[in-house]
């Protein structure tokens, strides 16, 4: 430490365009039994039922208080939040230069098919844990 | 003390006077360096383009409104350190788990099996997706959705041990 206080920001850098919906089709694919409803009207009036209290909320808003559930509207973010990858150098050197070390460990999970496999690892993991 | 329900005064014990408590034994007869781990959400109340790795938090955010407990916890915590280093010069080493508002997450073990929290974000959706019967429709346009940028959880336990490893040797600390 030069000046005796340093701060890494953690991040990862790498965009690799998976969503939750990635994850959503991974677990169809392995066999859960889920159905898609794109209509986000039908999928609600669907989900619905009439005894529970829910409120629908715009992404980015808090429920403060009085509301069990939220409900988010489909969303649309702003691009410029993709961007973020602008801070957290420093921790990436680190990362980078403990990754040339070839420890088996160091990598920082960057392709679809190990987040794939996380989520595969997830669901193992959870149902050994009996949460599942 | 992770909670983001809890109020700043249930946080305050545990993460505030808790650090202010762990200075105090950096800082007793010989001086050690201090590593703490910070938050993202930190940033929730500051200029994205001014929350940077070479910022002073005192000067990004010098005042707080009470809203979430949790991130105003690790604020204080943060310029508790920040004073702590300038006053009595203690080597303060800080790691920020600084999510974006594409929300990265940091992911459990890859090697060993059914090590993860089950009330951390992920693995708390993770199980309740499993458990879906219906599924919107995909919520996302594809070129504007948040991502899901996770790290795994080793990589940056070996990351804060290395660097904490840098900081115990640092000549600074030795005189």
């Amino acid at each position: 430490m030069v000046d005796g206080f340093e701060t890494y920001h953690v991040m990862n850098p790498h965009d690799d365009g998976i969503g939750l919906d990635e994850y959503v089709d991974w677990l169809i694919e392995a066999g859960h039994p889920i159905q898609r409803i794109d209509d986000f009207g039908e999928w609600l009036q669907r989900l619905r039922p009439a005894s529970v209290p829910y409120r629908i909320v715009s992404v980015g808003t808090r429920c403060s208080g009085g509301c069990r559930y939220t409900i988010h509207t489909p969303m649309v973010c702003n691009p410029k939040s993709r961007s973020a990858h602008r801070l957290g150098r420093r921790i990436g050197s680190v990362l980078q230069s403990e990754k040339r070390k070839s420890a088996p460990t160091r990598t920082i999970q960057t392709s679809r098919t190990s987040r794939r496999r996380s989520s595969s690892k997830y669901v193992a993991d959870l149902r050994l844990l009996g949460l599942l | 003390m992770v909670n983001h329900v809890l109020p700043y005064s249930r946080l305050f014990e545990p993460n505030v006077a808790g650090t202010a408590e762990l200075i105090r034994i950096a800082l007793t007869s010989k001086i050690k360096p201090y590593a703490y781990v910070s938050t993202g959400s930190v940033g929730g109340q500051i200029e994205p383009s001014a929350f940077t790795e070479d910022a002073d938090i005192r000067v990004i955010s010098p005042t707080r409104r009470i809203d979430s407990g949790y991130p105003n916890s690790k604020w204080a915590g943060e310029v508790l350190l920040r004073e702590a280093n300038e006053l009595a010069a203690l080597p303060v080493g800080g790691v920020s788990l600084r999510h974006d508002p594409g929300r990265h997450h940091l992911r459990g073990s890859a090697q060993r099996g059914g090590q993860l929290h089950p009330n951390d974000a992920f693995p708390a959706g993770h199980r309740h997706r499993a458990r879906l019967v219906l599924s919107a429709g995909r919520r996302w346009q594809p070129a504007a959705r948040p991502l899901r940028r996770g790290y795994q959880s080793n990589s940056f336990a070996e990351a804060i041990a290395a660097l904490g490893a840098g900081w115990s040797t640092d000549s600074r600390l030795t005189t």
